[in-house]
């Protein structure tokens, strides 16, 4: 079994991370590839950075002559269903340290699923209606306090989140989602004449060979439930807590003008005073119960409470970035130290430190099995 | 206990003979610690009139322990409020898509958020009808397969279909039917399911290749439900939308039967399925049958217990087929018909490691609800109680 070896201080030896490239191009201009940092990070410590290709067909064998696999992977419906099936069956069946874990990833573009573990774990959050039956869904039409906040359960863009203000408008949406589906909350109620277009349109496309509902790599068909949630009123912001490890990063994101919803907005005050001690405290109590290695949280309160409204693992990380500094937690999270640190941080450099940090310590008390130790 | 059929096991898993009640109940035949088991009622009628409710089972064994029953009703909006009040949560689901689009999310939630043991755990139902995540397990766990390729993009697919070995089976992700399976000929079909796969998606692989006026014929006739207002593809609620996906896995002559393999704990139920004349496919558990144990190799025994205790699974079912002479897995299936369990004569009970361990025969009938549940109350005492629920600290101001 070969020993890692130490030069100069450092250890440099043969530590294999498989690491799926990543880029993404936010609308603000900015140019996000988590696997470039990674790599970058990895040569610095040492660490063999070794790029697959999860699409390739012996992607199982790339990343199994590796110690460790990290994809950031996209919320785009394609690679994200692929990914949760990949992600696991890696973390399971090689036995590898996984970034993001199962803990991290099973709730992915999930309200849902989000929804049910907060409420199995006691964790507050808006009044929420989750039907399964087209029946149950048009009597809570009928009895619902409106406006509510009509959700799909994937998907990121504005397009997926609408406020219902009306019965007439609350029935249509049920009609979308438990007759054809849809793969975005796109179409408003529209006159008998404009819905018969519509149809039409369906049609023509149908007629050209195409499905006129059909999914695409972006958004899959969401079709057989209604998720309703209680508007909250007099949130013009919503808190972003971002947790890696033990650390947070927190911003206000203000609404877009006009609109109840924050999220995609690009209006973000990263002053820290703006938010409470107790809010850090009450994402850390989140993210520790779902053991999940990084979760950023979307906040609301109502009245005074706070109330978790969503959870995201694919952020941006410049909005990350740009936080002028972070809060580290010490032991437990309703009486372990909160420490302010100054100045900025990528996440990608957080999410890798706490990913190699103990392979790097187990390899020091190992050595790896069948892998001869590089050094110059 | 006894099992169904009146043979009761004469050789018997240790978990079997111990006294799961003396854990909890006092001399005073009450439970000391309170311990309640919340569980979904299921009943499934199979096609050969059988009746099937683990939930009744589980019921009835559970009131022999002395320990408390609480019915849930998982779609109801209180389900997780009525659950929380409990030590555990059982639920056999249904296989049908839409229930388990909703199972896997309230299973999963519930095991994470709140920390109690469920039935099935999340190690139990992850692939569950899903073949897409089986494939990967397979490969990575090193677990022998049959070859299997899947291509996410039109053209790969396109690609594979004109250089693939003819015939090759063809598999959606999800469906316990054999229309979700077919044995792809040449070339034209092959590229006539890849336009149906990366085009408007199917719910099922029912649709052969026609003529050119047949084809616009399943046309209009999608037309006409678009105007009605129905997506001509996803025809119920209940129906699962197969997209942008294309499994091809390589045809295994020479099987006449498959093996299915029942794992329950360190439980081996095995029976043989026969292959339909003039087909290559099983027609599950309403095909023929044979229990007899000496015809099933010790080594697909091996293989199915190798491959869940990988998964780490309380209870899964595995079909194996023979290349060559090597057994090879096809499929998971998490739940199976529990009376193809109970014909079943005995099972053998595994010592050890699945490849060196020893295989002991337990001669007897034994219900699959009954081992389940022996084996769920034993992880129940052994869980720590870590429960999330109660704790969340409200925060105000």
């Amino acid at each position: 079994m070969a020993q890692r070896k130490y030069c100069r201080g450092r250890l440099t030896m043969a530590l294999k991370i498989a690491i799926q490239p990543d880029e993404v191009l936010h609308h603000n201009g900015e140019r996000q590839s988590f696997s470039d940092r990674w790599f970058q990070l990895a040569k610095e410590h040492g660490i063999a950075g070794i790029a697959v290709d999860v699409f390739s067909k012996d992607v199982i064998a790339q990343i199994a002559s590796c110690d460790a696999f990290m994809w950031r992977c996209d919320p785009s419906a394609l690679p994200r269903l692929y990914a949760k099936r990949l992600l696991y069956a890696i973390e399971e069946g090689l036995g590898i340290p996984v970034f993001p874990n199962l803990k991290s990833s099973w709730h992915f573009e999930d309200k849902i699923g989000q929804y049910y573990f907060l409420s199995a774990a006691g964790i507050p959050t808006p009044a929420t209606s989750i039907f399964w039956k087209r029946e149950q869904a048009e009597r809570y039409c009928e009895t619902a306090e409106y406006p509510f906040v009509l959700k799909l359960s994937a998907g990121y863009q504005a397009s997926n989140v609408r406020l219902v203000r009306d019965r007439q408008e609350a029935l249509f949406y049920v009609d979308q989602l438990f007759a054809h589906g849809v793969t975005a909350l796109g179409y408003r109620p529209a006159s008998r004449s404009r819905q018969l277009l519509r149809r039409l349109r369906a049609v023509t496309t149908l007629a050209k060979g195409h499905h006129p509902y059909a999914p695409t790599e972006q958004a899959e068909l969401q079709h057989g439930y209604f998720f309703a949630q209680e508007f909250l009123p007099g949130n013009d912001f919503d808190v972003r807590i971002t947790i890696i490890g033990d650390r947070a990063f927190v911003f206000r994101r203000l609404n877009r003008p006009d609109d109840f919803r924050a999220s995609g907005s690009g209006r973000i005050d990263w002053n820290p005073r703006q938010v409470g001690d107790e809010l850090v405290r009450f994402a850390f109590d989140v993210a520790r119960k779902l053991d999940a290695q990084t979760v950023a949280l979307d906040i609301l309160r109502r009245g005074s409470e706070p109330v978790i409204v969503e959870l995201t693992l694919s952020y941006a990380s410049w909005a990350v970035r740009d936080c002028p500094g972070h809060w580290e937690l010490y032991g437990n999270h309703e009486t372990g130290d909160l420490k302010w640190v100054d100045g900025s941080m990528r996440p990608e450099d957080a999410i890798f430190t706490d990913f190699v940090t103990p392979l790097l310590e187990a390899g020091q008390r190992v050595g790896h099995p069948d892998r001869a130790a590089i050094c110059p | 206990m006894q099992p169904d059929g009146g043979a009761v096991a004469a050789t018997r898993d240790p978990l079997e003979t111990r006294d799961v009640a003396s854990l909890w109940i006092g001399t005073a035949g009450q439970p000391v610690m309170g311990v309640k088991i919340a569980i979904q009622p299921d009943k499934v009628v199979h096609p050969n009139g059988k009746l099937q409710s683990f939930s009744t089972r589980w019921a009835e064994l559970a009131q022999a322990k002395n320990i408390e029953v609480v019915p849930v009703d998982v779609f109801s909006g209180d389900a997780m409020g009525c659950i929380s009040g409990c030590d555990a949560f059982m639920w056999r689901c249904p296989s049908s898509a839409h229930i388990r689009a909703y199972a896997k999310r309230f299973l999963y939630a519930l095991e994470a958020g709140s920390g109690m043991p469920v039935f099935p755990s999340l190690k139990s139902s992850w692939y569950f009808e899903d073949k897409l995540a089986q494939r990967y397990f397979f490969n990575a766990a090193d677990i022998p397969c049959a070859r299997t390729d899947i291509f996410w993009t039109r053209e790969a697919a396109e690609q594979f279909c004109e250089r693939a070995t003819y015939p090759f089976v063809l598999k959606l992700a999800g469906g316990h039917q054999s229309a979700n399976v077919r044995l792809v000929r040449n070339r034209r079909e092959a590229k006539f399911y890849v336009e149906e796969l990366f085009g408007h998606g199917v719910a099922s692989l029912g649709y052969c290749p026609a003529s050119r006026l047949r084809l616009l014929l399943r046309r209009l006739r999608a037309a006409a439900q678009t105007l009605e207002g129905h997506n001509p593809y996803v025809p119920s609620v209940d129906a699962e939308l197969h997209y942008g996906y294309f499994y091809a896995q390589e045809f295994l002559p020479g099987n006449d039967f498959e093996i299915s393999v029942i794992i329950v704990g360190n439980r081996a139920f095995a029976v043989r399925r026969f292959i339909q004349p003039g087909d290559f496919r099983t027609r599950g558990s309403s095909g023929r049958m044979d229990w007899s144990p000496e015809q099933i190799g010790e080594d697909a025994i091996r293989l199915a217990f190798h491959t869940a205790r990988k998964l780490g699974a309380q209870t899964v079912a595995l079909d194996i087929l023979h290349r060559d002479r090597e057994p090879v897995v096809m499929e998971l299936t998490a739940n199976y018909a529990s009376w193809v369990v109970r014909n079943c004569p005995g099972h053998w009970v595994l010592h050890g490691e699945p490849q060196s361990g020893s295989l002991e025969w337990a001669e007897g009938r034994t219900r699959a609800a009954d081992a389940i549940f022996e084996d769920f109350l034993d992880e129940l005492t052994l869980s720590e109680p870590i429960r999330h629920h109660g704790t969340t600290q409200v925060l105000q101001g």
